[in-house]
C-alpha cells in the first residue's frame, strides 16, 4: 500500500475530534491506553508511532512497536506505509517472538552464560509433542490427562519478577513443565516459550542488555497487551523500571480471551493502574450502533458507558432463532434461509460473519456452504501463513503486477533467508548479483502458471530448491512440512479455483461470507454476525462453571463476539442434541438457551423493543 | 566526559605487520622510526573506519599483504584487521547503532569491527579476493556507511595543506561549525541588503564619477560618438548565501595566509577538534528553542546553566558545576538528543613546523584535554617527553622484517613510580623510547663510563641505538616493567654492594657496608645487588621465590640470562679492582685524581698507596671527597680510561645487549 497523503490528514483529523484519543497522541510519558471494541485503537497506534519518530526520536535510535500475531504486525505495517512512514533503521515491527529472537538472543545471548543454544535452534512442532508424551510418560502421569497448551501454560506462569498478580498454579503441570524445559534444554533445542522466557531473564538480569535494548528503543509500543501474558509483563515491568524506555501500550482487558495460554486482563490492569503510567481510555465506539454496544455490555456483565459515535440513529437487529435439533439444523437455517435473506436486502457477503465453536464445526459449515454454492472464506488456513508463505503471497502479488511491491523487498527476504540456511560464503562479489538475477527470472517465469496456485507454487518451490534449502532448518523447523501441506492442499476442494491474484489476496475476504471460531473472529468487524451454538453448556461451556476465572473469560467472549457486529446479531440455538453414548445408544439431550441468549432476548427482544424499531 | 577509544586492535598479514595484537588508550602517541609503518598502522584502522574511504581503496593488492609471504595471493592468505571499541556504553547512539557487534572479552562488553580480506572460490574453481567488514563474530553483520556515520576515524595527513583546507570553502572546518548553527536566512538578507546599499556609496565618490566619466569618454573615442553604448562601475553583488561562507578566520587580526604554518596548523587542529566534539548539550541556543525546551520536564536545569544575552537568546555559563553539567547532559540527550555519531582523530605528526614550547602545549592543552580520542604519530621528542607514560604505543622492527607494536596501555605500576619515569622520560626528552636497546644503570658514573667502555670494547653504542638511562637510585622496577611492555631489548647493571654480617652480643645482625671479601673473615656475607634484582624479578613475576637458588655464584648466572648484571662492590671499586695488578691502568687513576682534587701532593701520594695496596674503598672515600664527586671523577675518566679498566660485569653487559639488539 502506497503513502496518501489524504488519508494522513483523514486520520490525523479524526483523532482531533476525538478528546481521548488526542489525549493518547500527545502523551510524552509512559502511557496505557485500554481501548475498547471498534474504539480505533490501530489509528491512535500507528499514528502515535509517526508522531513519536517524527518529532521525539532522532536517528539512529528508533522504537519496537510489539504485537501479539504476525498478521497484526504486517497491518500495522502496511497502515504505517499508507500513513506516510518512511524506513528507517531500529524500527522493529513484528511478534513478541520475533523481537525475542532478532534484538533480544541474536545479539546477546552469546555473551552471557545461560545455556541457550547459539544459533538457536528451535525444536518441531512435531518433536516438541513426541518430547512432551515421553516427559508424561517417564513421570506416569498419562491419566491426568495434561495438555502441551496446559504444560506451556505453567511454563509462562512460572517466570519470577516484579508482577504481583498471583495465579493459581498447576502442580502436576508444572512438574512436567519443569522436566519438559530440562530435556529440551539437554537437547539444545528450543521452543517459542523458552525463547521469550531465556529473553526475559536476560533483561531482568543483564544491565548491558537493557542499555543496548533502550537505546536503540527509548519508546515500546505494545499491542494487545492482555493477550501477551506474564513474561512480556515482566519483560516490560523490567524495561520500564530499570531503564528510561517508556511505554505505550494499548489493549482492552474485556478482549482477553486466551486464558488457556496465560494471558489474563489483570496484567494489563497492573500496568494501568501504576501511579508512573498515563491511563487513558478510549470510550468511543466507531464501529457499532448502540444497542450493540449496551449489548455486548449486558454478556459482558460490566458497565463501561461505552459510546456508539457513527451510528447515532441507528437501533440494531437482534434475531433469535430456535431450532429443533443438533448444529446440523443451525447450519442448514443458516445457509438456506438466513444468509440468503441477508444477501437479499443488498448486504454484501465480506459483511457477513457466521461464528461458532470448533474448528470442527467450522469444517462442517463450510461444505453446507459448498453445496449450497455460497463463497465463504476461513481465516484459519489449512496451512500456517508463516513468513515464508507470506512472502510468496507477495511474489505472487509481484508476479502478477509488477508495480505493486517492489522486487527489492522480496529479494531482500529471499537473501536473508539463503544467509540464514545457507554457507555464508554465497553472497561474496558477483554472485549477490546472480541469485538477484535468479529469482528475478524464476518469478518471471512463474507467470506462466498465474491461472492455477498449486502449479505456481510448485513452480516457484522446485526452481528455487527451497525444500533443499530449509532441509533441517534450525529457524524454521516446521516450514517443509507446511509447504508439503500448501502444495497438497491448494490442489484440493478449497482452492482449487485460487489463481495466484486470489493467492496474493489470502489474508482477506473477497465477495465471500466469513466463518470463523470465537477466538478467531477478534479484531473483525461485520455488518451481520452470526453466532451460532448459543444452548447453556456449550456458551459458556458447562466444563468453566466451576471455575468463576474460566466463567469470567466466557463472558468476555461472548462480548467479544457481539462487539464484531455492527447492526446485525443473529443467535441460534436448538432446543436438543443428539449426543452419542459410550454405549452407542443416542442420548435425545435437551438444551436450554444460553445465559447470554437469555440476557440479550430479556432486552430486545421484547415487544417494546421491537416495537420502536 | 571521555568519548569512546580504541582499545585494542588486531593485524593480520597486512603491509608491515604479520601479526600484531596491541591495547590502545583513549589518547595514544604512536612513535617509531621512519617507514616502520605507523602511517600503515593508521590505514589499518581507516580501512574499517575511515567514510572517506571508497570501495576500491578497501579493495587490496598482493602488494598489501605483509613482505614476508611469498605468493600470498597463490595460498590463499587472508588479511584481517580486528578493531575493538570501548567506553561506549553510555552513548545512546552507538549502543542504537551498534550493539550488535558487541563480544565479550574477559567479563568486558566492547564493540568488535572486523575487516577481511579474503579469497573465495568461484564455482570455476578459480579464485577471487573479496573484502568484508562486519559486526561482532557475524559474518552476515555487515558494517557499512551507516554505521560509519556512527563511529569513524578522521585522518590529519603528515603531508597536509593546511591554508588550502582552511580556504576552501567545502573543507574549511570553520564553515562546517557554522553550519552547525541554524541561522535565519532573513537576517542574512537583511546584513547582505544593508552591506550592498553602503557599498554602492562608493560609487558617489567624486573620484570614481571622475573616472566613470574618463572611461566613457575614451571609449567613445574609440567606437565612435555613433554608439549608444554607455559604460558605468558597480560594486559587487553580495549573495546572503555566501555571506557566511566569506567569512575569513583572523589571528591576532592576521589573515591565515600571512600566518606561520605552524600557527596555521594549531588552529587547524584546534577547529578540527571543536567540530568533532560531543555537541549534545549546546553553548547557544535560541530564543525560540529555549522556551520549548524550557517548558520540557526537568526544564529548570537550563535556567541555572544558560545566561540571556541582550537579543533574548541564551549563552551557556562560563563555569558549571559538575552535578549542573551532569544533569544538563541528560537533559539535553532526552529532550534535544542528537545524531551525531563519534569521530577518532589521528594526526600524524604534529609537530610540523612547530616550535618546541608549541608542541608541547598542542599535546597539553588541544590534545589531552580534549574528550574525543586522538591518536597521533610523531618524532617529536617535544610531545613524547611529556606524553603520559601509560599512552604509548611503540613500534620496532622484528627478526622477520616484519613490524611489531607494542604499548604502554596496560602499565601497571604505583603512582610514585608512574611520577618518577615521568619526571625521568621528560628531563630526558623521551629518548628512553628512540633506543633499539636500553641499558639501566643506578648512577652518574656509569652513564659517562659505559658508553666509552662500549667504544673501547669496539661495540659503539649509538651505533647500535642503544640507550644508556641512568635511574639516580636502583629503583629499576618500573623502569623495567616499561621496558618489557615495549618489548625493548635491556640490561641493567647495577653494584654488588657487598656486606659482613656483625652479629652482636644480643644476636642482632647488622649489615656492614664498604668492606673488601676477605677469605680468611668467616663472618657471613651477602650481595645487596643481588636480593635487590632478586626482589624485582619476583616482583614482576619473571620468576618465582623458589626458583632462585640461594647459591650467590647461581643467582648471579639466572640474573644476567634475564639482563641483570650486578657488580660486587660499587662501580668505581670494581674499576679499580678490576685494573688491580696494571701499572699503567692504576696510575691513570691517579692522574685522574691528581688532576681533580684539591688536596696537596701527600694525600696524592695517599690515594696512589691505597691503590696499590687494596683499600679501594679509601680511594673512593677521596674521590667522593676533595671537591671531586662521582661525576667529575667518571667524567674525566671517560676520556682517559682503557679497557682494562672496564668491570667483568659491565663487559658482560655490553656483550648482551649488542647481541640482543643485533638480534632484531
Amino acid at each position: 500500500m502506497n503513502y496518501s497523503m489524504s488519508y494522513y490528514i483523514d486520520k490525523l483529523e479524526q483523532i482531533k475530534k476525538d478528546t481521548m484519543q488526542l489525549e493518547a497522541y500527545n502523551t510524552q510519558e509512559s502511557t496505557v491506553v485500554i481501548a475498547g471494541p471498534g474504539s480505533g485503537k490501530t489509528t491512535v497506534l500507528t499514528l502515535k508511532i509517526l508522531k513519536l519518530l517524527r518529532e521525539m526520536i532522532k536517528e539512529p535510535r528508533g522504537l519496537a512497536c510489539v504485537t501479539f500475531s504476525k498478521e497484526a504486525a504486517r497491518e500495522f505495517k502496511e497502515r504505517l506505509n499508507k500513513l506516510g512512514y518512511e524506513e528507517r533503521q531500529n524500527v522493529f515491527l513484528g511478534t513478541v517472538h520475533s523481537f525475542c529472537i532478532a534484538e533480544v538472543l541474536g545479539n546477546f545471548a552469546h555473551l552471557y552464560n545461560y545455556q541457550i543454544p547459539i544459533p538457536i535452534k528451535i525444536i518441531s512442532e512435531r518433536d516438541k509433542r513426541k518430547l512432551f508424551e515421553k516427559v508424561i510418560k517417564d513421570l506416569g502421569v498419562e491419566h491426568i490427562g495434561i495438555s502441551i497448551t496446559d504444560m506451556d501454560k505453567e511454563r509462562t506462569l512460572n517466570i519470577k519478577g516484579m508482577s504481583s498478580v498471583q495465579v493459581p498454579t498447576y502442580d502436576i503441570a508444572l512438574k512436567v513443565a519443569l522436566e519438559y524445559e530440562k530435556r529440551l534444554q539437554e537437547l539444545g533445542l528450543m521452543d517459542y516459550e523458552s525463547i521469550i522466557k531465556f529473553s526475559t531473564l536476560l533483561i531482568q538480569e543483564q544491565e548491558y542488555v537493557r542499555k543496548c535494548l533502550s537505546a536503540k528503543f527509548p519508546w515500546v509500543v505494545i499491542d494487545e497487551y492482555q493477550d501477551l501474558g506474564r513474561p512480556l509483563h515482566e519483560m516490560v515491568l523490567s524495561l520500564f523500571t530499570k531503564t528510561d524506555i517508556k511505554i505505550f501500550a494499548v489493549g482492552d482487558p474485556d478482549q482477553s480471551i486466551y486464558g488457556f495460554s496465560g494471558a489474563i486482563p489483570d496484567y494489563l490492569l497492573e500496568l494501568y493502574k501504576r501511579d508512573d503510567i498515563i491511563p487513558i481510555e478510549l470510550k468511543n465506539n466507531y464501529r457499532s450502533n448502540q444497542d450493540i454496544v449496551d449489548g455486548s455490555e449486558l454478556v459482558l456483565n460490566s458497565s463501561r458507558d461505552y459510546v456508539a459515535v457513527t451510528r447515532t440513529d441507528e437501533r440494531a437487529e437482534y434475531v433469535f432463532i430456535t431450532c429443533e435439533e443438533d448444529l446440523e439444523e443451525q447450519y442448514d437455517k443458516c445457509v438456506n434461509e438466513i444468509i440468503p435473506n441477508y444477501i437479499g436486502k443488498g448486504i454484501s457477503l465480506e459483511e457477513i460473519v457466521v461464528i461458532a465453536k470448533y474448528n470442527n464445526d467450522i469444517k462442517k459449515l463450510s461444505s453446507k456452504f459448498l453445496e449450497k454454492g455460497i463463497p465463504y472464506y476461513i481465516s484459519k488456513h489449512d496451512f500456517e501463513r508463516s513468513d515464508f508463505v507470506k512472502w510468496l503471497e507477495v511474489c505472487a502479488s509481484w508476479v502478477n503486477d509488477k508495480t505493486s511491491v517492489s522486487f527489492e523487498e522480496i529479494y531482500l527476504y529471499w537473501e536473508r533467508l539463503v544467509l540464514n540456511h545457507n554457507d555464508k560464503e554465497f553472497f561474496y562479489g558477483n554472485r549477490r548479483v546472480l541469485e538477484k538475477r535468479k529469482l528475478y527470472n524464476i518469478l518471471t517465469d512463474s507467470y506462466e502458471f498465474r491461472n492455477k496456485l498449486n502449479l505456481w507454487i510448485k513452480n516457484i518451490v522446485t526452481h528455487l530448491d527451497i525444500l533443499n534449502l530449509l532441509n533441517g532448518s534450525s529457524i524454521y523447523p516446521d516450514e517443509i512440512e507446511n509447504l508439503e501441506n500448501l502444495i497438497k492442499v491448494a490442489s484440493e476442494q478449497r482452492y482449487k479455483g485460487y489463481d495466484i491474484s486470489r493467492f496474493s489476496k489470502l489474508g482477506k475476504p473477497e465477495n465471500q461470507v466469513t466463518l470463523t471460531t470465537r477466538h478467531s473472529s477478534k479484531g473483525l468487524e461485520f455488518e451481520v454476525v452470526i453466532m451460532l451454538g448459543m444452548e447453556e453448556g456449550n456458551f459458556p461451556d458447562y466444563r468453566s462453571y466451576s471455575d468463576p476465572r474460566k466463567l469470567a473469560e466466557e463472558n468476555r467472549m461472548c462480548f467479544v463476539c457481539i462487539s464484531r457486529a455492527k447492526k446485525i446479531c443473529v443467535l441460534m440455538r436448538s432446543k436438543y442434541y443428539n449426543i452419542t453414548k459410550k454405549n452407542g445408544g443416542i442420548w435425545h439431550k435437551p438444551c436450554e438457551e444460553s445465559r447470554f441468549w437469555k440476557i440479550l432476548y430479556r432486552k430486545f427482544a421484547q415487544a417494546d423493543f421491537n416495537r420502536r424499531k | 566526559m571521555k568519548s569512546l577509544y580504541i582499545s585494542r586492535v588486531i593485524i593480520k598479514n597486512y603491509r608491515n605487520f604479520k601479526d600484531i595484537d596491541v591495547s590502545l588508550g583513549h589518547k595514544q602517541v604512536i612513535i617509531g622510526e621512519n617507514s616502520i609503518g605507523k602511517t600503515n598502522f593508521l590505514r589499518a584502522i581507516q580501512l574499517v573506519l575511515d567514510p572517506s574511504f571508497s570501495d576500491e581503496d578497501r579493495y587490496l593488492e598482493e602488494s598489501d599483504f605483509f613482505d614476508g609471504l611469498e605468493n600470498p595471493i597463490e595460498n590463499k592468505e587472508v588479511i584481517e584487521i580486528k578493531i575493538y571499541l570501548s567506553n561506549y556504553s553510555n552513548n545512546k547512539n552507538i549502543l542504537a547503532q551498534l550493539s550488535d557487534a558487541t563480544v565479550k572479552e574477559a567479563g568486558e562488553e566492547k564493540l568488535l569491527i572486523t575487516y577481511k580480506y579474503f579469497p573465495v572460490e568461484k564455482e570455476n574453481g578459480e579464485t577471487e579476493y573479496q573484502y568484508i567488514v562486519f559486526k561482532g563474530h557475524d559474518e552476515t553483520k555487515r558494517f557499512n556507511h551507516e554505521d560509519r556515520k556512527f563511529i569513524n576515524i578522521k585522518v590529519i595527513k603528515a603531508l597536509r595543506d593546511v591554508e588550502g583546507e582552511m580556504k576552501n570553502t567545502r573543507t574549511s572546518p570553520v564553515n562546517k561549525l557554522l553550519k552547525n548553527y541554524y541561522i535565519d536566512k532573513n537576517d542574512l538578507k537583511d546584513i547582505a541588503e544593508k552591506l550592498q546599499e553602503s557599498g554602492s556609496d562608493v560609487l558617489d565618490l567624486d573620484e570614481i564619477v571622475d573616472l566613470t566619466k574618463n572611461i566613457n569618454s575614451r571609449f567613445s573615442n574609440i567606437l565612435g560618438t555613433a554608439s549608444n553604448f554607455n559604460v558605468s562601475l558597480k560594486t559587487i553583488d553580495i549573495d546572503p548565501n555566501k555571506l557566511l561562507t566569506s567569512m575569513k578566520i583572523l589571528l591576532s587580526n592576521r589573515n591565515t595566509s600571512e600566518l606561520s604554518l605552524g600557527l596555521n596548523n594549531i588552529l587547524y587542529i584546534s577547529l578540527v577538534l571543536l567540530l568533532l566534539q560531543d555537541t549534545t548539550v549546546p553553548s547557544f541556543i535560541k530564543k525560540a528553542k529555549f522556551k520549548e525546551l524550557r517548558a520540557k520536564k526537568d526544564g529548570e536545569i537550563l535556567d541555572s546553566a544558560y545566561e540571556e544575552n541582550g537579543k533574548s537568546n541564551y549563552f551557556i555559563k562560563d563555569v558549571l558545576e559538575d552535578v549542573v553539567k551532569e544533569k544538563l547532559y541528560k537533559f539535553m540527550d532526552t529532550h534535544d538528543p542528537k545524531c551525531d555519531g563519534v569521530t577518532i582523530l589521528a594526526i600524524e605528526e604534529p609537530e610540523a613546523h612547530l616550535h618546541p614550547i608549541y608542541q608541547r602545549l598542542l599535546y597539553k592543552d588541544v590534545i589531552k584535554n580534549n574528550s574525543n580520542s586522538v591518536l597521533l604519530t610523531t618524532h617529536s621528542t617535544h610531545i613524547t617527553s611529556i606524553a603520559p607514560i601509560e599512552s604509548i604505543v611503540h613500534f620496532h622492527s622484528n627478526k622477520g622484517g616484519g613490524t611489531d607494536v607494542n604499548s604502554t596501555t596496560a602499565l601497571d605500576i604505583l603512582p610514585e613510580e608512574l611520577l618518577d619515569i615521568e619526571r625521568y622520560v621528560d628531563v630526558k626528552r623521551g629518548e628512553i623510547y628512540l633506543g633499539k636497546g636500553v641499558i639501566l644503570v643506578e648512577g652518574i658514573a656509569e652513564e659517562y663510563l659505559v658508553p666509552k667502555f662500549a667504544v673501547l670494547m669496539g661495540k659503539p653504542l649509538d651505533e647500535k641505538g642503544i640507550i644508556v638511562c641512568n635511574v639516580n637510585s636502583t629503583n629499576f622496577k618500573p623502569y623495567v616493567k616499561l621496558l618489557m611492555m615495549l618489548k625493548m631489548p635491556f640490561v641493567v647493571i647495577t653494584d654488588g654492594d657487598f656486606y659482613y654480617e656483625d652479629v652482636s652480643d644480643k644476636g642482632e645482625i647488622t649489615r656492614k657496608y664498604h668492606v673488601m671479601y676477605d677469605e680468611s673473615d668467616k663472618r657471613d656475607f651477602g650481595y645487596l645487588g643481588l636480593s635487590i634484582v632478586s626482589n624485582i624479578i619476583q616482583d614482576l613475576n619473571i620468576i618465582k621465590s623458589d626458583k632462585i637458588p640461594s647459591d650467590y655464584m647461581k643467582q648471579d648466572k639466572m640474573f644476567n640470562k634475564l639482563g641483570f648484571y650486578v657488580g660486587y662492590y660499587t662501580f668505581e671499586v670494581d674499576m679499580m679492582e678490576e685494573c688491580a695488578r696494571n701499572t699503567a691502568e692504576n696510575k691513570i687513576l691517579c692522574d685522574v685524581f691528581d688532576r681533580l682534587t684539591d688536596g696537596g701532593d701527600r694525600q696524592k701520594e695517599n690515594f696512589k698507596n691505597e691503590l696499590d695496596s687494596g683499600s679501594y674503598w679509601s680511594c673512593l672515600r677521596k674521590i667522593e671527597s676533595n671537591g671531586i664527586g662521582k661525576g667529575r671523577f667518571a667524567q674525566v675518566m671517560s676520556i682517559k680510561c682503557t679497557e682494562k679498566h672496564i668491570p667483568e660485569y659491565i663487559k658482560a653487559a655490553i656483550n648482551d645487549i649488542y647481541e640482543k639488539v643485533d638480534e632484531l
